[in-house]
């Protein structure tokens, strides 16, 4: 009887959590189009700092969850070793998720460009150790919005 | 400034292409295809070993196994009785042996259990089902068939290894081992079908070599036909071959060897109290 709980929710998390990716990704595509313009580097500093008129943290952040299938992959993968692939696309989203909202909010600043990109990535709650706990883990983008002055 | 030129990010070298569905497949194949395979040649080679296994491992395990399922010092009601019909089959057996013991369980259900050490656990409702001594002496005589065949210790072998398989692989506490874990009590209870055919053939030649004659042999299964649906049989039913085969297989063995049958013994037995 539990085996059939355990085929319902998989099958169950495959479909719903497929779903929910195409669209996140299509979502993601778009925005990105969007905030073409604002350039984002992982440089410290720039070289002519003197065009610098103002300088602020700025940062995005997301949540995303794991669903029931994926974490079944990968507890396999646990078992037998090598890439957990169905991992590698919810980071990937949460990672450009997570630089378009920092984007979104050096934009309401007017900045001009954003330097010293770095990411944070941690687990909420226990992602993947208890069993039956789905579990999502958190992606931070930070950097320095820097607004130059008018030419 | 260093030039930046945006471009689209059109290919994902981030994510790996492969579809999810085919790894899911794959993976769980894979998985338990090893498993099948370890359990299938460690199943071999516990067949090879248990042929083998001295007496005093077994008598700890039926230690074990005593406490297990609570099995009481103090003899029960006709415990006695149905113990001096085993002590008197057990005579005809060759010399190197376990103690048997038999075991009288109250329970309105009707069945038998050969458990390691010797132990033979009889439910209450079986001897109430049972109206000669004969007919106990034939299921009596089939649980020492299996421990003659050591079928008991087969059954709990591949079972065990099963459960230590996934313990080691999917930790302790998943489900995988409950799984393995009922699989293991079904398989204490459940010989194969030709266990069982094997035992009945063994049950018969005891039999006749303690009461000369082979009365009583298929009373018992004969009765079980007739009463197939009742709720107290259904134990014994889906853990043994159907009684009609048996019955049949039975008078075949009966026929070949021209064994006479004569008046049968009725049993003589105190009265358990109803179940309510």
């Amino acid at each position: 009887m539990d085996l059939l709980w355990a085929l319902f929710f998989l099958g169950l998390g495959y479909f719903t959590g497929t779903a929910i990716e195409k669209k996140h990704y299509r979502d993601i595509l778009a925005q990105e189009k969007m905030y073409f313009s604002l350039p984002v580097i992982t440089s410290k500093k720039l070289e002519d700092e003197t065009r610098i008129d103002e300088s602020q943290l700025c940062y995005g952040s997301v949540v995303i969850s794991l669903d029931y299938f994926k974490r079944f992959l990968a507890a396999m993968r646990n078992i037998v070793g090598g890439r957990v692939k169905s991992y590698e696309s919810l980071l990937d989203r949460g990672r450009r998720e997570a630089i378009l909202r920092m984007k979104k909010a050096a934009a309401g600043l007017d900045a001009d460009v954003i330097l010293n990109l770095r990411f944070e990535t941690s687990g909420i709650g226990q992602v993947t150790r208890k069993k039956g706990s789905i579990g999502s883990f958190e992606v931070l983008a930070y950097g320095t919005a820097v607004k130059f002055k008018q030419q | 400034m260093v030039k930046f030129t945006p471009r689209e990010i059109t290919k994902n070298v981030n994510v790996s292409s492969t579809s999810p569905l085919r790894e899911f497949f794959v993976l769980l194949g894979g998985i338990f295809g090893v498993i099948v395979i370890a359990y299938m040649i460690l199943g071999i080679a516990l067949d090879i070993l248990v042929e083998r296994m001295p007496d005093k491992l077994e008598e700890t395990i039926g230690r074990f196994v005593s406490k297990r399922y609570a099995l009481e010092k103090e003899p029960g009601l006709n415990e006695e009785k149905i113990q001096k019909l085993l002590d008197d089959l057990v005579a005809y057996l060759p010399e190197d042996n376990l103690d048997f013991e038999v075991h009288i369980q109250k329970s309105p259900e009707v069945n038998a259990l050969a458990l390691p050490g010797g132990h033979i656990v009889l439910f209450s409702g079986l001897l109430e089902e049972a109206n000669s001594e004969n007919e106990v002496s034939m299921i009596l005589g089939h649980e020492l068939g299996h421990f003659a065949h050591s079928d008991h210790l087969r059954g709990l072998g591949r079972g065990l290894v099963l459960v230590v398989i996934s313990s080691i692989v999917f930790g302790v506490d998943s489900t995988f081992v409950d799984v393995a874990q009922r699989a293991l009590i079904t398989a204490e209870l459940k010989f194969s079908r030709q266990q069982e055919i094997s035992a009945d053939e063994f049950a018969l030649e005891l039999l006749y070599k303690k009461y000369g004659h082979a009365g009583g042999a298929v009373d018992f299964f004969e009765h079980l036909e007739a009463k197939q649906n009742l709720p107290k049989f259904f134990k014994f039913l889906s853990t043994h071959p159907n009684p009609s085969d048996r019955v049949t297989l039975l008078s075949e063995q009966i026929r070949q060897n021209s064994y006479s049958i004569q008046d049968v013994i009725p049993l003589e037995l105190e009265a358990y109290d109803k179940f309510e």
